[in-house]
Formats: C-alpha cells, sequence, structure tokens
C-alpha cells in the first residue's frame, strides 16, 4: 500500500490468477465453441421471448396512443422489454433488433420529456420491430436494415433539435 | 487468448432476468467455471456474498430491490463481504455515457456490453486474470484504478500525485 497526500494505492493481490491453471498451448477455439454451443441451445427459447416481448411491446404502445392517461405506464413497460430485447437480440443473432431496440431505449432515457411527439418517434420503433419480427430478419438486416435505422435516425435527428442536445442526439443516433 | 482451467473458481452471477440468468450460467458452465451461484437481484447478491466467498462477480445494472451500482458500491465499501477487491464484471445493456461513468466510479472491473459474446465474456476474464489493476482509494472513491492507458511516449506535463 502507497499513500500519496489523500490517494492511496492498495496493491491487488490478484487472488483469481492464484486459483486458474494456464494450459500451454491449449486450444481457446474449441472451448469458445463450446460455449457458443451452450448459447445457442436456447435459441429456441430467445426466439419465444422475443415474439412475446414485441407482441406485448405491440400492445402497450397501443395503449398508449389510445389513452394518453396511460402512456406513463406503457412507455414504462415498453422500455423493460425493449431492454431485454437489447441485451440479448444480438447474442442469438438478430443484431438488428438489439440495435432499433436500443435506439429506443435510449430515445426514451435521453428525452427530457415525453409527450405525444415523443410517443411517435417511439411509435415508429416499435413498428420497425413489428415488420423485422414478421419478416424475419436476421443480422444487421442487409441493406433493408441500414435503410430502416438510417430511417430511424433521422426521425430522431428531426424531432431531437431543439429538444435534445448534440451530445445526447449523438448518443442516440450513434447506437441507431 | 490462453486457455485456462477454471474449475477452481466460485462465481456470482447478479442478474434479474431469468433467460439471461440461464444464459449465463450455461456460457460459465461450458467454459469449466468451478461453481456458479445466482441471485436476481442486488440486495439478494449482498445477502449471498455475506456468506460465501466469491472469486469474481458478474452483475447486470438495471435490477429492482438492489441495483448493479447499489451492489458495486456496497462490496467496495466492504460491507459485510469476504472481499472488497473482488473483481466485478458488469454484463448491461444500457451503454448510455451516465451508466458506464457510474459503474465505472462505482468500483467496476470490467464493462463489456450485452447483447454478450462467449469471445467477449471469456476475453473479459482472461484481462482479468492476466493484467490486474492496483485498486485506489480516495475521499470519493475506492476501486480499480481507472487509469488504463499507459503511453509511454507521452512526453507532456505530469500532473498525477503519484508522478512526483
Amino acid at each position: 500500500m502507497a499513500k500519496h497526500g489523500n490517494l492511496e494505492v492498495v496493491e491487488n493481490p490478484n487472488r483469481i490468477a492464484q486459483k486458474v491453471r494456464a494450459i500451454p498451448g491449449g486450444n481457446v477455439d474449441a472451448l469458445l465453441q463450446r460455449v457458443e454451443k451452450a448459447m445457442e441451445n436456447l435459441s429456441d427459447e430467445f426466439v419465444s421471448i422475443y415474439h412475446e416481448d414485441v407482441e406485448r411491446i405491440g400492445a402497450r404502445m397501443s395503449e398508449a396512443l389510445a389513452d394518453p392517461e396511460e402512456m406513463d405506464a406503457a412507455v414504462s413497460a415498453i422500455r423493460v422489454s425493449l431492454h431485454d430485447l437489447r441485451g440479448q437480440a444480438g447474442t442469438f443473432g438478430y443484431e438488428l433488433v438489439t440495435r432499433i431496440s436500443d435506439s429506443a431505449c435510449k430515445f426514451i432515457d435521453l428525452s427530457d420529456r415525453f409527450g405525444r411527439v415523443e410517443l411517435m418517434v417511439l411509435n415508429m420503433h416499435v413498428d420497425a420491430l413489428r415488420a423485422v419480427k414478421q419478416q424475419d430478419v436476421r443480422g444487421e438486416g442487409g441493406p433493408t436494415g441500414v435503410e430502416l435505422m438510417n430511417g430511424l435516425r433521422a426521425v430522431v435527428g428531426r424531432h431531437g433539435a431543439g429538444d435534445l442536445d448534440e451530445a445526447k442526439l449523438e448518443e442516440i443516433t450513434g447506437s441507431a | 487468448m490462453t486457455l485456462y482451467a477454471m474449475s477452481d473458481l466460485r462465481l456470482l452471477v447478479v442478474e434479474d432476468n431469468q433467460f439471461m440468468r440461464t444464459l449465463l450460467v450455461d456460457a460459465l458452465n461450458a467454459m469449466g467455471i468451478g461453481s456458479v451461484d445466482t441471485a436476481n437481484s442486488g440486495k439478494r447478491g449482498l445477502e449471498l456474498m455475506a456468506n460465501n466467498s466469491y472469486d469474481l462477480v458478474i452483475t447486470d445494472l438495471e435490477m429492482e430491490n438492489g441495483t448493479g451500482i447499489d451492489l458495486i458500491s456496497a462490496i467496495r465499501k466492504g460491507r459485510n463481504v469476504d472481499d472488497p477487491l473482488v473483481p466485478i464484471i458488469v454484463l448491461s445493456a444500457n451503454t448510455t455515457r451516465g451508466m458506464i461513468t457510474a459503474a465505472r466510479d462505482a468500483g467496476t472491473t470490467e464493462f463489456p456490453a450485452k447483447p454478450v459474446s462467449a469471445k467477449a465474456l471469456y476475453g473479459r476474464i482472461s484481462r482479468i486474470i492476466e493484467t490486474p489493476r492496483n485498486f485506489i482509494r480516495t475521499d470519493d472513491y475506492f476501486g480499480p484504478d481507472r487509469r488504463r492507458r499507459r503511453d509511454p511516449n507521452y512526453r507532456g506535463p505530469k500532473r498525477r500525485k503519484d508522478d512526483a
């Protein structure tokens, strides 16, 4: 331990390194393939969750659009599902789903206020998710995916002018 | 990357989403990790840490009943935990600057973002093993040294307290 004024440096004993053993010449690729296989075994379960989440998001969006009193509760619930999707979809080859969901979550989080206009922007993300699910788009979605994300980016950018500062805008659209 | 035998390691995974917990446990078991305990909240994670010794903690951030930030802060403050220096990996889908900064300033060791891949997860565990960082304690921080970059060619002014 070393002190420098009111700063103290505490040496890391690195206990975890004492409990593992390096295997010289070991095949890391084979290990990673085993891990990937274990994760792939959950693909079917993820697809069920993904479809249910998109249905749920769509239903809550309809509630929000129909009744302004329901908007806050509906958007909170939508965000929960979007957050789960963005954290899982890319692991199973649905990278575009992650990107759309991430853009939507950040738009919700970084908007200073959330009213009817913001709800419309969120609805565009939800429509994008529905379309991607319906067409079973995998990966980044190729040229269609690029066009879709550019469209969402443009909508967020148009709406964001004057409401979202440049840093926040970049944070949302950078992810899109 | 180096292949490690990790059968003596005991890990704690703190994650409120059941499917994600299953995914992580299956991935870590496939890596050969000795044992993996799970908790569905920061609060439950701290309860487990009060009664068990872990070699690595992997935690989500956004959880009800005790967030990941709460958990990390409590660990680094040594509240009923065996080892406040335990490595902590944050796995979160929330990668806003504010959240990353909050996690770093709470004392996170590594922050690979979700969605997780086998290579990224194994890579971060390897990095923790191979390049341990000393801990820094100041009036308002205790955690791994937040300075990662070492530039041997830097010729500018030196303002760090331990540069003296």
